[in-house]
């Protein structure tokens, strides 16, 4: 009796629906996650020049992720994405360790807008799988987490080509989301 | 400060071998993996990405800013020069050509997509196809050498330079042929200016 009126309840009331930004530098393996999340399978993609935009179901939730291109010229572009945003993924490319400043001020500078005050914060240490790839606590130090004042934040490390550690960080944002309402 | 410039200096698009996709020879390539000192197009720069930038660092050479280390070593390498040395080997049908339509979106067929991967990770990762005994470019370029050859070959070429047999030597004749025929305009035009010239001269005489 108690599951039957739960799921006439969901049907009544919907999903939750979240809004989510997935922001990185380019080559971060975005549209790879966009892509194993929504199909469950690896593809090879081309860089995005413009976004892409799923919606994958997990758990209670119905994430609408939308997914931008990370290239220098296009990144003035991601601020157009950032109303409503419930949520920011921010993927970094652990193997890059060249670039892991840059990526630290990009993701300073998005956090700076005010638009993106109430945002929680989901970073994918992705691209484990590589050979000295840094760690998520390495990730950690290196974007300065430690020191964003007034965020809900959770790293997870992951590798989008077998899907390792993109659930995981699905289930925070969910727990999060929820608690939120 | 050091520079940085929004696209790749525009000169990285007139080396030998730049007009065409390092890989699959598709036309006008857009996108450059700057480590390596080449430029492929969009499909091989999705399979390059997917390598780590271990292997291959890939930048748009229009949407990406560049640094002056990612310039230089672009305006040295280029795709000529990076397959006189990745593809000094290569058995007939090896090679992976482009074809048309092969990434929907954002993403590649599966099928190509693997197909290309092979060629490319053959290519570079394991340098199946490369010239043996000798680094790859980048590498020489890392280590101040001159980039005409290896130690061996380039003591060769120092001594056959007119006649050496590799690719950029197509480039050198194509030079020598340009300038003999820009040399035989000039004279048809000098001894076209020569005969107005007499024929002022008649005309005055006359007068």
């Amino acid at each position: 009796m108690g599951l039957a009126f739960t799921k006439i309840w969901q049907r009544l009331i919907g999903k939750q629906e979240m809004r989510i930004l997935m922001v990185g530098l380019d080559a971060a393996g975005k549209t790879t996650i966009l892509y194993k999340l929504k199909l469950g399978e690896v593809v090879t993609t081309i860089p995005t020049i413009g976004f892409n935009v799923e919606t994958v179901e997990y758990k209670n939730l119905s994430f609408t992720v939308w997914d931008v291109g990370g290239q220098d010229k296009i990144r003035p572009l991601w601020r157009h994405y950032y109303q409503g945003t419930n949520g920011l993924i921010y993927v970094v490319d652990s193997n890059d360790r060249d670039r892991i400043e840059d990526a630290r001020e990009e993701l300073n500078k998005m956090l700076n807008e005010d638009e993106m005050r109430d945002a929680v914060l989901l970073v994918f240490a992705n691209k484990q799988d590589l050979p000295n790839a840094m760690t998520a606590a390495e990730v950690t130090e290196k974007l300065g987490l430690h020191n964003l004042r007034h965020r809900q934040w959770f790293i997870q490390s992951a590798c989008a080509t077998t899907g390792d550690g993109l659930y995981e960080g699905l289930d925070w944002l969910s727990r999060t989301l929820s608690s939120k309402r | 400060m050091p520079w940085e410039t929004l696209g790749a200096p525009s000169a990285i698009f007139d080396l030998p071998g730049n007009k065409e996709c390092a890989d699959c020879k598709a036309y006008g390539p857009n996108w450059a993996s700057w480590n390596l000192g080449i430029l492929v197009c969009t499909t091989c720069s999705g399979v390059h990405r997917h390598l780590g930038v271990h292997i291959s660092k890939v930048k748009s050479a229009t949407m990406d800013k560049w640094k002056e280390d990612q310039a230089v070593a672009c305006l040295t390498i280029g795709n000529e020069r990076s397959n006189a040395y990745y593809e000094y080997n290569v058995p007939a049908g090896a090679k992976y050509l482009c074809k048309s339509q092969v990434a929907a979106g954002d993403k590649i067929d599966p099928v190509e997509a693997r197909k290309m991967e092979r060629w490319i990770r053959a290519k570079y990762e394991t340098k199946k196809y490369a010239q043996p005994g000798v680094d790859p470019p980048h590498v020489r370029l890392a280590r101040g050498e001159s980039l005409t050859g290896g130690a061996e070959a380039q003591a060769k070429q120092e001594k056959t330079e007119e006649v050496d047999a590799s690719p950029l030597s197509e480039k050198s004749d194509q030079d020598r042929k340009d300038k003999k025929e820009k040399k035989e305009k000039k004279d048809s035009r000098k001894e076209a200016k020569e005969g107005k010239k007499d024929k002022k001269d008649k005309k005055k005489n006359a007068e």
